[in-house]
């Protein structure tokens, strides 16, 4: 019993972290159609920077060193989207070949800087709780109410700010919005942006989690993909339920089988939902 | 009338050329030109279709694989291997395709890249009897063994030009075909197509089968080849490279990604290109490529000769991009 | 005799009613107009005689054959057809490929067929040139072959709907705004070419309009659509007189000529 609540603590933790990555992907697809390859790379690219900057020379606060990292991932996002998705008119599949050129790239530049070697950070917050005859790192609790306080932040900007709203028209409907007065590319920016700050903070947490290697990012955006597909690619709601279903069945498979036959077992079920229900459990149809 | 003696005198020179480059390294890089032309000209015709598929990775391991389990374990000739290696990466394919093909756009480059991983992983995991992460070593190359030493790879090189000369030929005669133009009339406008009466699930079902078979006969061949085979070789990254040669080749005719395949299998062999250089050159050239080479290759001389005869070129000859509504 | 007929379709969107027990029967022959305001259910009744939707209810009879449901290309080789609001083209294409493609139905278009080109096969799908070119020349586009179909002028973008709605040989030809957008030279040269339709290639047309002018001129019949229900149905006179026609265009009919 304690096993399966050890499971379901561990899986949820990590499902949260997977679903802050799965709504900056999910954000950009729902409003331009754009699956960005380079955000995995965010989220590596945020964990060496926090690292960098938290510890030792830099010295900053992890708080400071955060914030640091979303502004530069923020910088980024940004500068892909007008280096790399503007001048390809946000068509699909180039938007998606020039991302993934552009993440492989930036993946080799970071192997090369950084070395192949993983790097285990130090926890932030050190020291463990015993809740219910179940441990759980206090970094863990740190890194789901960050995730679920995120989440949350996320959903009201939507919901009851300006841009938000504006984003959520773009959304539905480009020209009636464009009608409104709504401009397109000030959304698209300001999508880029949000989007790029999610993978940066997901990206701190798993980096402060499980360390840091050039690698990360590969897997967390197919864990995305994955997520946002079986949601339902532009709805919240969905992402978060799918990603925490992800995480707690990785966990739980993980646990049981082995690492590799989680991933194998995420890929299944998305390819069963995509066979039953390709527009996953909250988007919109998608089949002919 | 100069195009077909240009073909002619290609392929002369490619039968005649082991009598006079002996280097065994050079002809290893032209085995592997075949082999990546055979792939990247299959997911081509794909292509033309208006699908992009991340699954054929996927489906040259399983090509791969028949071949390696028939051969080593069952100590069948490579010969029957062969065709089986075809015909089981299509046979798969009618049910994965059947199911992939009812999501549109980049719904369906997902699926495959899932099903891609899937195949990955279900070989990886299981190490009997695919092996696991370690691969299977040891296949045993094609009958004679005699002959196909690996001492000497001037048989497995005119192999692998029967081969890539065979796929290239079905690809290219069905392109230019009527049921060619059918693909393409898909690509153009799916909805329009159906009104003139074109089955279109059925068709693109058929490119997907065929597109397939083709990855499974050019794993085949590379297990016989290299003799060993593992989860790493068939990864995402395979497929996406292939996808690269036709980005970067061109797309509006087969030479594309013949071209494409040859430039990008060459250049990074002749510089010494390996291990993470070699990934960073595969993410800079498709960048580069798209920003200041859309029409890829073969697309910017046809546009280079049309300007000199002050013609314009047609749509559909430019880049790879699909119009899509997803 | 009745071509196509119509029994109380019906089509919800959750709970929208687009379409709302829709019966009525096309005759062979006959040049039919479908008109109604805007959300009228025009457009989602062509989807469902196209099989681009399936109905909630109701059934679809095409010369006397069940075709409830059934999938668009397999209704093209029945003999129905039908056009598209949007220009609906191969873009990229030229006149004439556009044209040569939509022959579709006549052509040995198998795979094995292409692959192994026999020489039979060659002649038979080559014969389908000649075709091309007089099917061109009849909807008016005689000598714009070689033009990429996306660059035609809007007018001409029409035309060329026409021609490759003509090419599968069709007995019914739903056309969907054939002169939306078009000016007024161009709205009299499509009404005629509709009008050779029924005349030279015996080809029954019903169209769905807003050009008032142009369904009154041209329509033996026509059948008012609102709210996804038949108000209406009758010879155009009868319709522009008829008050539930007139209440539900309020004001519409002064200036529908700026179409």
């Amino acid at each position: 019993m304690t096993l399966a609540l050890q499971i379901v603590a561990s899986g949820l933790v990590t499902g949260l972290i997977y679903m802050l990555i799965a709504l900056g992907v999910t954000l950009l697809f729902g409003i331009m159609r754009v699956v960005n390859f380079v955000h995995g790379e965010l989220v590596m690219l945020s964990a060496f920077a926090v690292y960098f900057l938290g510890s030792q020379e830099a010295g900053l606060p992890f708080w400071l060193a955060l914030l640091a990292a979303i502004a530069a991932a923020a910088l980024v996002g940004v500068l892909c989207q007008y280096l790399l998705f503007r001048p390809m008119h946000y068509e699909i599949l180039n938007c998606f070949i020039i991302g993934i050129g552009a993440s492989f790239a930036i993946r080799s530049a970071s192997w090369a800087i950084f070395g192949p070697e993983p790097i285990a950070i130090p926890a932030t917050i050190p020291g463990v709780l015993h809740v219910g005859g179940v441990f759980i790192a206090k970094q863990r609790l740190f890194a789901a109410g960050l995730c679920v306080a995120l989440a949350i932040a996320l959903y009201l900007f939507l919901h009851f700010t300006r841009p938000g709203k504006a984003m959520r028209a773009v959304e539905q409907d480009r020209e009636a919005a464009l009608l409104m007065g709504i401009s397109s590319e000030q959304v698209y920016v300001t999508a880029f942006m949000i989007s790029a700050a999610l993978a940066a903070v997901g990206g701190a947490m798993l980096g402060s989690l499980f360390g840091i290697d050039p690698e990360m990012g590969a897997e967390p955006l197919l864990k995305s993909f994955i997520i946002v597909q079986i949601g339902g690619m532009g709805s919240i709601a969905g992402t978060v339920l799918a990603g925490l279903f992800i995480g707690l069945s990785d966990s739980a498979t993980g646990t049981l089988f082995g690492g590799e036959l989680a991933f194998i077992i995420d890929f299944a079920i998305l390819m069963l939902i995509l066979i039953v229900r390709p527009r996953g459990l909250f988007g919109y149809d998608v089949s002919h | 009338m100069t195009k077909a003696l240009g073909l002619v005198l290609l392929i002369a020179a490619l039968l005649l050329l082991p009598l006079v480059v002996q280097d065994a390294y050079y002809l290893h890089v032209l085995i592997l030109i075949g082999i990546n032309v055979m792939v990247a000209v299959s997911m081509w015709l794909l292509g033309v279709t208006g699908l992009i598929s991340f699954g054929q990775a996927g489906f040259m391991f399983i090509g791969a694989m028949t071949t390696a389990l028939l051969t080593k374990s069952m100590h069948w000739p490579f010969w029957i291997a062969l065709p089986l290696s075809a015909v089981i990466p299509a046979l798969i394919a009618a049910p994965v395709g059947r199911l992939s093909l009812r999501v549109k756009g980049v719904y369906f480059f997902l699926v495959t890249l899932a099903f891609g991983q899937v195949v990955n992983g279900i070989f990886a995991y299981f190490q009997e009897p695919f092996g696991g992460w370690y691969g299977i070593r040891d296949i045993p190359p094609p009958q004679p063994a005699t002959l196909f030493t690996t001492l000497n790879k001037v048989p497995f090189y005119y192999l692998c030009l029967l081969l890539t000369l065979i796929t290239c030929g079905v690809v290219y005669r069905v392109s230019r075909s009527w049921f060619g133009n059918v693909l393409w009339s898909i690509r153009e406008s799916e909805l329009l197509a159906s009104s003139v009466g074109i089955d279109v699930p059925t068709t693109k079902l058929i490119a997907f089968i065929v597109a397939a078979l083709f990855a499974g006969v050019a794993g085949s061949f590379y297990a016989a080849y290299f003799a060993y085979i593992s989860p790493l070789v068939f990864t995402f990254e395979y497929s996406v490279n292939m996808l690269i040669f036709i980005v970067v080749g061109g797309f509006a005719s087969i030479a594309g990604p013949i071209v494409g395949a040859v430039a990008l299998t060459l250049v990074p062999e002749m510089f010494r290109v390996t291990g993470k250089y070699q990934l960073l050159a595969f993410g800079l050239i498709p960048l580069l490529s798209m920003r200041l080479m859309p029409q890829g290759i073969i697309g910017s001389y046809a546009a280079f000769r049309a300007r000199r005869a002050h013609r314009a070129l047609p749509r559909s000859a430019l880049s790879l991009g699909i119009d899509s509504e997803a | 005799m009745a071509l196509l007929e119509v029994a109380h379709l019906t089509r919800r969107f959750g709970g929208l009613i687009a379409v709302n027990n829709v019966t009525l029967t096309v005759e062979a022959g006959e040049i039919r107009g479908l008109i109604g305001p805007n959300g009228a259910g025009k457009t989602t009744l062509f989807n469902l005689l196209t099989g681009v939707l399936r109905p909630t209810a109701g059934c679809v009879r095409f010369e006397s054959a069940d075709i409830t449901g059934e999938a668009t290309h397999r209704l093209v080789r029945r003999g129905l057809v039908r056009t598209y609001q949007l220009s609906q083209l191969f873009a990229g294409f030229t006149v004439f490929r556009n044209v040569l493609s939509a022959l579709h139905v006549h052509a040995r278009s198998g795979f094995w067929a292409g692959l192994l080109e026999l020489p039979a096969v060659r002649r038979h799908n080559d014969a389908l040139h000649e075709r091309a070119l007089e099917i061109i020349r009849f909807v008016g586009l005689g000598g714009r072959e070689e033009e990429i179909a996306g660059s035609l002028s809007h007018g001409h973008k029409r035309l060329l709907q026409v021609a490759v709605g003509l090419a599968p040989s069709p007995r019914l030809l739903l056309l969907d705004e054939p002169v939306a957008g078009l000016l007024h030279e161009d709205v009299d040269r499509m009404m005629a070419l509709v009008q050779s339709l029924r005349d030279t290639q015996g080809i029954t047309v019903v169209l769905v309009e807003h050009n008032m002018q142009a369904v009154m001129r041209v329509c033996d019949r026509i059948t008012v659509l609102q709210f996804g229900s038949v108000i209406a149905e009758g010879a155009p006179a009868a319709i522009a007189a008829d008050p539930k026609v007139i209440e539900a265009y309020l004001g519409v009919f002064e200036d529908d000529d700026a179409a």
